[in-house]
């Protein structure tokens, strides 16, 4: 049944060559019929890995010097393998306004990218030798990299793309340097091997994901990128480094308890720290990038919780945590795919990407502002929706693991736990913060003002993933049940080898009945909210409903200006981790009884970005600066140089002669 | 199951009750008369009868979020276990639904209030959704120490995890009056009898919202504070004494006992300055984190 996939491969190279031919206004619904049609394909070719023993697998002469490629689908790649080729197809519908109006984003290789990126995805997961992994992984960092680049031709995001770039590199080099010190091989018979290769492996996949302190390119390239590509980026190739952490993981076998501490340290960190530069910064796509980078956090914490499970033979923690981050992996996913898509129809509608200058646009465009609603919600990780259930997953995995009775374990995980829920907490003001100031209120600017959305076609397929979140949060059971044969492998591989299979058996069964009591109170909170919108509409029946202006404290002409800003909404938070931020600070005190100006403007940053990584830059320019010497751009030098050459050659001659 | 619908009822009902101990016992301190027994039914229901007035600024998340915040703390009334471990509604990891179910009311408050653009709504909106912050951490450090102490996942067990150690059922009462106060929208954090708005909190963000909306709100609001208060006396009853209808009478005198002890700490009690009120929030924090400490080393 490899067949199906090479075909679903071969139709997206035709794709990716093709596309590009296709009339311009064509060209974004062929490819989402590419992609399409790729999907259906795999997914046809997964239909044994289900059924059969679990894999499917096949080989491909390459020959000289690669060596054969072996082309390995077992259950880890086939839920990675789903997950790519279905999620990103909301994005495409709506692609075609983002690429008609840009000249540069219309262009035909723009597609080709777009399709190789696909390509590489897809590929990079089914690869099981590692040299060919490496290069697949390569051809995907170089077609996210152009596609970034291709968002604009403005210099901001020339230096966005470098950025990435230079991420995506150091990515690489600690993948190779893993590979290197493993000698080469596939991700199956890694058994055995050293710990040094393993942190090499995770921090390169770290890079990828954006995790702290390998961030920094996150909030520049997501925001460069047109919105489908950051959506698709976001939404689709940031996992492809938890499937990498997850496959390195299983290969290591049974996790170390160091390891497992430092996964779920780096994972919390990262999701505590991203939502916190989520609320400090104004820019939308900026605001979005940085949540990628506390989900993505949260889901490694739960692969940390997993790793802790595995490690202090908790059968319980170690589901808890697989099925936490398959759960939100998805989530996430659903997430991103209509943030991005929503913050671009918003920018593409001429309202621009800054939240002070946003405001108004639930009325202006509606259709947008309802799925946006509704993910800013799930986001937040509340009822009715999935977002709620990895949530709880990952906590009954950590409160799991504090009976295990050492009392650095127990204070460890209740650390980790608190960080978790801050961050949590810290959503719900960021997701707020978003939704209210850019969508509630009045514009506050000329260009917000005039936005709408009539002209958005394919608005009703993001939908669909908010339905998708709703029936996850509704009926997690039945998800736990679909991921079922997903959880066999992954737990059965984690297991501890001395505790033969442990629990599973049990945790098999127990863990879906705690899931299904879940959906009495959510299905509840929905039909109370349906009961009550009843109970008021009747009420408010012939009675009379009036329009007026919003009360302002008796002001009767109410200005847009004096709503509140995002920077003022967010101050009570910021005020209190303003310490640990990297602020920006001018200003000029009032002086004098007759003060002829004052000013202040502050503006809050990512510490890590901004000090850190500056500084290590810095460092590098430095170290490399020493060497400038010797390109100096003086004709003579080079001249000294080619007869430094000659000279040695001539004298090598004739010592070897 | 009929255990489920007297809790259903009488946690229904307590909203009114508590509201009338609380502006009884401020009346009382405040040598004045107070109103009569049925004046906060009365208030909601003079509510419901009204017709509403829409701010032509906001749209239809605007209507629909009292009755999201409502139904959030309807259930979370629902989850908690007055009649003790034969409650219908505990389950695994019931806490962390409670918690969520009350940051959804929290969300759909604020979602309501930054939709009218008026920039009062704006301000509590921005200081309810931030005080919050240190106050969940602060809850789920309490949730992991009962928890430790031996109490199970399930809110049920949890609230007896502590009986019998009168050291750890102090910190943790401590610890849940602070979110009572903070939940409820009482003094010190926020004063529920304010005119002033920029010092307002709860009041500042239901400002644009009008008829059956409204009474929602104030309903919701009311409900809120007793399901913690609640939360709070279920920890403090020994399980083992009271069981069946019993606890559940208990629960309800126990309310409506710190009903009254919230009026006279209003009387007695200005509000916070609002740059102090973080330090408050994180006063829950420290009290849960010597609960935890000491579950940890006491064992």
């Amino acid at each position: 049944m490899m067949d199906w996939f090479f075909v679903g491969m071969a139709c997206l190279l035709a794709g990716a060559f093709l596309v590009p031919f296709v009339p311009a206004q064509r060209r974004p619904v062929a490819f989402t019929l590419v992609i399409l049609l790729s999907a259906i394909a795999e997914t046809l070719a997964l239909a044994p890995v289900f059924s059969g023993g679990g894999t499917v697998s096949s080989i491909v002469p390459f020959g000289w010097p690669l060596g054969d490629a072996v082309l390995r689908i077992d259950r880890l790649s086939a839920f990675f393998l789903l997950v790519i080729a279905w999620l990103g197809l909301p994005a495409l519908v709506v692609s075609g306004r983002f690429t008609r109006m840009d000249t540069v984003d219309g262009a035909r290789i723009h597609w080709f990218f777009l399709g190789m990126l696909f390509l590489a995805m897809k590929l990079a997961i089914v690869l099981e030798s590692l040299i060919h992994f490496l290069v697949v992984w390569e051809i995907m960092s170089l077609s996210s990299f152009f596609l970034v680049l291709m968002g604009n031709s403005l210099r901001r995001i020339r230096s966005a793309g470098l950025h990435y770039f230079v991420a995506m590199h150091i990515s690489v080099v600690f993948l190779m340097l893993g590979a290197v010190v493993l000698g080469g091989g596939g991700f199956t018979n890694l058994h055995g091997t050293t710990g040094l290769s393993f942190l090499f492996l995770m921090t390169g996949f770290a890079f990828k994901m954006g995790l702290v302190p390998f961030h920094s390119w996150v909030p520049e390239a997501y925001p460069a990128a047109s919105p489908h590509v950051s959506a698709i980026m976001s939404a689709l190739m940031s996992k492809l480094g938890v499937y990498g952490m997850l496959r390195a993981v299983m290969a290591f076998g049974p996790s170390s308890e160091v390891a497992a501490w430092i996964v779920v340290a780096v994972g919390s960190i990262s999701a505590v720290s991203g939502i916190t530069f989520a609320v400090i910064r104004r820019d939308l796509k900026e605001i979005l990038a940085y949540s990628s980078m506390e989900n993505l956090g949260i889901i490694t914490a739960g692969i940390g919780v997993m790793m802790l499970g595995s490690a202090y033979s908790n059968t319980f923690m170690l589901v808890a945590g697989i099925a936490a981050v398959l759960v939100h992996t998805i989530c996430h996913s659903l997430y991103k795919i209509v943030l991005f898509t929503g913050a671009g129809l918003v920018e593409y509608a001429g309202a621009g990407r800054d939240l002070e200058t946003l405001g108004g646009l639930a009325r202006r465009m509606p259709r947008i502002a309802g799925t946006f609603f509704c993910m800013a919600w799930a986001s937040a990780s509340l009822p009715p929706f999935g977002g709620l259930i990895s949530e709880i997953l990952l906590v009954l995995g950590l409160v799991a693991g504090l009976t295990t009775g050492f009392p650095l374990v127990t204070t460890a995980l209740v650390v980790i736990l608190a960080l978790v829920i801050m961050t949590g907490a810290v959503a719900l003001l960021a997701w707020t913060r978003i939704w209210g100031i850019a969508f509630s209120g009045e514009p506050r600017s000329a260009g917000s003002a005039e936005t709408d959305d009539r002209a958005v076609r394919g608005w009703a397929f993001l939908w669909i993933p908010v339905a998708v979140l709703l029936f996850m949060g509704l009926f997690p059971a039945v998800v736990f049940d679909l991921l079922l044969p997903f959880l066999d492998t992954l737990s059965l591989e984690m297991m501890p080898i001395d505790s033969g299979i442990g629990l599973w058996p049990l945790v098999r069964v127990s863990l879906p009945e705690t899931l299904l009591s879940f959906s009495v109170p959510v299905i509840a909170f929905v039909a109370v909210i349906g009961f009550l919108l009843m109970v008021r509409a009747m009420l408010l029946r012939g009675r009379r409903v009036v329009a007026a202006a919003t009360w302002a404290c008796g002001w009767q002409k109410p200005d847009p200006s004096i709503q509140y800003t995002a920077d003022s909404f967010s101050d009570p938070f910021v005020s209190v981790v303003r310490p640990v931020l990297h602020t920006e600070y001018e200003g000029e005190a009032v002086r004098g009884f007759f003060p002829e100006s004052a000013g202040s403007n502050r503006q809050d940053d990512d510490p890590i970005r901004r000090k850190f990584v500056s500084r290590l830059g810095r460092l590098v320019d430095g170290v490399f600066a020493r060497f400038a010497w010797i390109q100096s751009g003086n004709m003579q030098q080079y001249i000294l140089y080619g007869l430094l050459w000659l000279s040695a050659m001539i004298t090598w001659i004739l010592v070897v002669a | 199951m009929e255990f489920f619908f007297a809790q259903i009822l009488l946690l229904l009902t307590l909203p009114f009750l508590t509201l009338w101990i609380i502006l009884r016992v401020k009346a009382f301190w405040a040598s004045r008369r107070g109103p009569a027994l049925f004046q906060p039914f009365f208030d909601i229901m003079r509510l419901l009868k009204k017709g509403a007035v829409y701010s032509t600024t906001t749209t239809t998340v605007f209507r629909l979020m009292p009755t999201v915040q409502l139904a959030a703390v309807m259930i979370a009334a629902a989850l908690l276990p007055l009649p003790g471990r034969d409650h219908i509604l505990s389950f695994d990891g019931d806490f962390v639904l409670f918690a969520y179910l009350l940051a959804a009311s929290r969300f759909a408050l604020v979602a309501a209030a930054l939709e009218t653009g008026s920039p009062f709504e704006g301000m509590g909106g921005s200081r309810e959704a931030s005080f919050a912050i240190f106050a969940e951490p602060a809850f789920f450090l309490l949730a992991g120490s009962m928890v430790l102490a031996g109490g199970g996942t399930q809110l049920a067990g949890m609230v007896s995890a502590f009986d019998g150690r009168t050291v750890l059922a102090t910190l943790a009462v401590l610890s849940l009056f602070v979110m009572v106060l903070l939940e409820g929208a009482r003094v010190p954090v926020d004063d529920p009898a304010t005119h002033l708005e920029l010092t307002m909190i709860h009041e500042a963000m239901i400002l644009d919202h009008s008829g059956p909306d409204l009474a929602m709100l104030h309903y919701g609001a009311a409900l809120k504070t007793v399901v913690v208060s609640a939360l709070l006396v279920l920890v403090a009853l020994p399980e083992g004494e009271c069981t069946g209808w019993m606890r559940l009478l208990w629960t309800a005198a126990g309310t409506l006992v710190l009903a009254v002890l919230i009026g006279t700490l209003e009387s007695f009690m200005a509000r916070l300055r609002m740059t102090h009120v973080p330090q408050f929030v994180l006063l829950m924090f420290s009290i849960s984190l010597v609960a935890l400490v000491s579950v940890l080393l006491l064992p």
